[in-house]
């Protein structure tokens, strides 16, 4: 308790005092806060946030003299003064405070190279109608559809086949009915998605606007028909391992 | 004589009165030909300096700024916040008649901006931060319908530019050029949200172009539509600017033209086929995007009358295309620094360019953030002038290797903003005839223009500054005849309107946006510019 006050307190004299910090943060600005990376006073645009965390000035000195390899993080021995880099260093120190717990991250773990194949057909951004249209998994993807994860292995065996058991029919007021899933239905409203369209449409109607009934025209075979019958053995692999190695 | 030159007054008011705003402000730019002009002028340069505040209107979310243009229709404002909240107000009052708040996600890839909707057949159009495209009942503010159009965890993509109406289809783009991705353009129905086309900006195998992008390159080579496009009725022509390649400081793993990133491309809206393209920067290394604003306007230009489309962009040239056809009609340097080529020939090819090397900085003129950026330039048919905001700003750029992993950066290098050599960074506004590429006058700033300037029949200019001013500029003369202090600095799109036969004008207010952190830096010496978010409205004062 004492060393986060403390902590705080000493990141907050050096915010205020140091001429050194000063220029760090004049330097962050127009190098590593603009376009695209770590946001006004580092509290993140696309590239990580920098606020609250706990970083060491040396530590943080040679990540920005020499990048992070592999990364969009460029090293900036070319371009700066190494007092600047210092300067910058002490700066990012400065935003420090007391770290957040790291958040779990569910469903993260090493990928055989033998279902590899198989994930990425499934989350295939270049083709329209992928999995990942409808299901989410391992925080990729949209939720429209069942989740696959509490589903039992053998239920991949044949990915044309899975059986329309949740589907059905909405028809709203002067319109085609189209095949839905149900996402809500009170009394004052139903969300349903419209599963017609190559990308899924959550509709929202008040409950007279449209109306259900159970099943429809809708089937798994047609949603999976832009993978080859290779290409879905693939994605059962990558389904299979995904349940079996659930923790 | 006398009555030939009628004729000619006649016509040429008549040309403005089709091409301008009146009582609404129906789309982004304005009408769908985005001059962002509009031909009211009851306040003009005889009265302006009476010009005083109606109402103010505090979104409440103070989140990096208002970035959006107000839409207008029937005396109702649409606006849209940082967060994705959205409020129709009575544009003569400015009370709520509703408000609208999506609950983003927490994977916003470019962080959070909005910078506008679209209203037409009874919806408003709202794109997120985190790839939705929403569509909400303009009477009431009800949801309707939305889709999740890519999971934006996995692209790196999100929506920060307004959606288009076009006929029955709402027309979205996406972000996505710093990403390791492939932009695309997705057109819905209005009514029921369906999918109708989608247009990849990068041609996929056996399609023409595909031959510009080597080995898989294409796959996540760039080409983002993050602004909004134009429309012309009479032609079924839809026109949108395309985003830069991707990784965006090197090119080794991409060698080619890489079509059709740093393009114009029309489209049939009924389809989503590609009509034409004009790539304005072949294998784009300066993050130069063409995803500006795109004014579709007629001039008379060698002797014959042009239907044109043209852009100011990134690179500090404005490009004149025949908008039938996509021929190169001219290039014209607005800028005063700039190196990244020599020159543009007479046919529209770059000579001399400075690309970025491997492991060698070069200073770059202009920036990556562009001679101009995103916020919009004005035409006024009266004038017959383009009015463009306009900063002078270099960069050390440095190509670097990087991997390439689907949705994450994809920067392939690094800029630190720089003045020009020999000089100073400066921002200003600045008149041109667009037939000679004649800058007319030019009124400096104290820091930079990061908002959109808005011209009208009343030979007026208005726009913002960061220290929040707004002002009014005879356009003419480019002589400031009006100011008022907002109290937070301008990075949104000031809009005009009438209602009841009164004239508004409504500028959004608020500090924000990803170049926001860099103005301390560029300018040090100049006071810190304000975030908040409010729509300040000024009218002429009401005679009793």
């Amino acid at each position: 308790m004492r060393r986060v006050a403390w902590a705080l307190l000493s990141a907050t004299l050096l915010r205020a005092e140091s001429p050194q910090v000063k220029r760090g943060a004049e330097i962050f600005r127009t190098t590593c806060s603009v376009a695209y990376c770590h946001g006004a006073n580092g509290t993140a645009g696309r590239a990580p946030q920098l606020t609250g965390r706990a970083f060491k000035a040396g530590d943080v000195f040679a990540l920005v003299m020499y990048g992070r390899a592999g990364t969009s993080m460029p090293g900036f021995a070319k371009q700066l003064k190494s007092e600047d880099v210092e300067a910058v260093a002490q700066y990012v120190v400065s935003l420090s405070g007391p770290a957040p717990a790291e958040a779990a991250k569910p469903g993260a773990r090493e990928i055989p190279a033998s279902v590899r194949e198989g994930k990425a057909l499934f989350f295939d951004a270049v083709r329209m109608g992928g999995c990942g249209k409808c299901h989410e998994l391992e925080e990729r993807g949209s939720a429209v559809g069942t989740d696959l994860s509490t589903l039992a292995p053998e239920r991949f065996r044949n990915l044309r086949a899975i059986p329309a058991t949740r589907i059905v029919t909405a028809k709203p007021a002067d319109e085609e009915p189209f095949p839905g899933l149900i996402v809500e239905q009170s009394a004052d409203t139903v969300r349903v998605h419209d599963l017609s369209s190559s990308l899924p449409v959550l509709r929202t109607f008040q409950p007279a606007q449209v109306h259900i009934t159970p099943g429809g025209a809708w089937s798994h075979a047609d949603a999976v028909q832009n993978y080859s019958d290779a290409e879905l053995e693939a994605i059962s692999g990558y389904l299979v391992w995904l349940v079996q190695t659930k923790p | 004589m006398k009555f030939l030159t009628l004729l000619a007054l006649l016509a040429s008011t008549l040309l403005a009165a089709d091409i301008g705003t009146r009582n609404d402000w129906p789309s982004y730019g304005g009408t769908h030909s985005a001059l962002r002009y509009s031909a009211l002028d009851q306040i003009n340069t005889s009265n302006v300096k009476t010009l005083a505040p109606a109402w103010i209107f505090q979104t409440g979310d103070y989140e990096n700024g208002l970035q959006a243009t107000p839409i207008v229709i029937d005396g109702i404002i649409y606006l849209s916040t940082s967060n994705a909240w959205v409020f129709a107000l009575d544009g003569a009052t400015g009370r709520v008649i509703w408000e609208y708040h999506f609950t983003l996600g927490k994977a916003l890839p470019y962080g959070k901006q909005n910078r506008g909707v679209a209203v037409g057949h009874g919806h408003v159009f709202l794109g997120t931060a985190d790839n939705h495209i929403v569509a909400i009942d303009q009477k009431t503010g009800a949801e309707q319908w939305r889709v999740n159009v890519e999971d934006s965890r996995q692209c790196g993509c999100s929506i920060t530019g307004a959606p288009l109406v076009v006929k029955a289809i709402v027309v979205a783009g996406v972000t996505g050029g710093d990403s390791a991705h492939r932009g695309y353009l997705t057109a819905f129905d209005v009514n029921t949200g369906r999918m109708r086309w989608r247009f990849y900006t990068i041609p996929a195998p056996g399609e023409p172009g595909h031959e510009t992008w080597p080995g898989d390159s294409w796959r996540l080579g760039g080409g983002s539509t993050w602004m909004t496009g134009s429309f012309d009725p009479e032609l079924n022509l839809l026109y949108w600017g395309v985003g830069n390649a991707s990784s965006d400081l090197n090119a080794s793993k991409r060698r080619g033209d890489n079509l059709y990133t740093a393009s114009i491309v029309a489209i049939d809206p009924d389809t989503g086929k590609l009509k034409w393209h004009y790539q304005e920067v072949p294998q784009d290394v300066w993050d130069y995007d063409a995803a500006f604003e795109l004014y579709l306007l007629d001039l008379r230009l060698k002797g014959r009358t042009r239907q044109v489309v043209m852009q100011a962009n990134k690179t500090g040239y404005v490009w004149m295309l025949d908008r039938t056809t996509g021929e190169f009609l001219k290039a014209w340097p607005f800028a005063k620094n700039i190196n990244w080529v020599k020159g543009i020939t007479e046919d529209g090819k770059l000579v001399g360019r400075l690309d970025p090397e491997l492991g060698t900085s070069k200073l770059v003129c202009p920036s990556a953030i562009g001679a101009k950026n995103w916020n919009q330039g004005a035409y006024s048919p009266r004038t017959r002038w383009l009015y463009l905001p306009v900063q002078e700003i270099c960069n050390d750029l440095v190509a670097r290797d990087e991997e390439v992993s689907e949705g994450k950066d994809f920067i392939g290098g690094s800029w630190v903003m720089k003045p020009p050599p020999g000089g100073k960074q400066e921002g200003y506004v600045a008149a041109y005839d667009p037939l000679t590429g004649e800058r007319k006058w030019i009124f400096p700033v104290t820091t930079w223009i990061m908002a959109s300037v808005l011209a009208t029949a009343g030979d007026l200019v208005f726009t913002g500054d960061p220290e929040g001013d707004f002002f009014a500029l005879d356009a003419r003369t480019g002589t400031r005849l009006w100011t008022f202090q907002t109290g937070a600095g301008h990075r949104g799109s000031a809009v005009t309107y009438a209602i009841g036969g009164r004239q508004y004008i409504a500028t959004p207010t608020g500090w924000g946006s990803i170049i926001a952190g860099a103005q301390k830096a560029l300018w040090p010496d100049a006071p810190t510019a304000r975030p908040g978010s409010a729509l300040v409205v000024f009218a002429l004062p009401e005679v009793k």
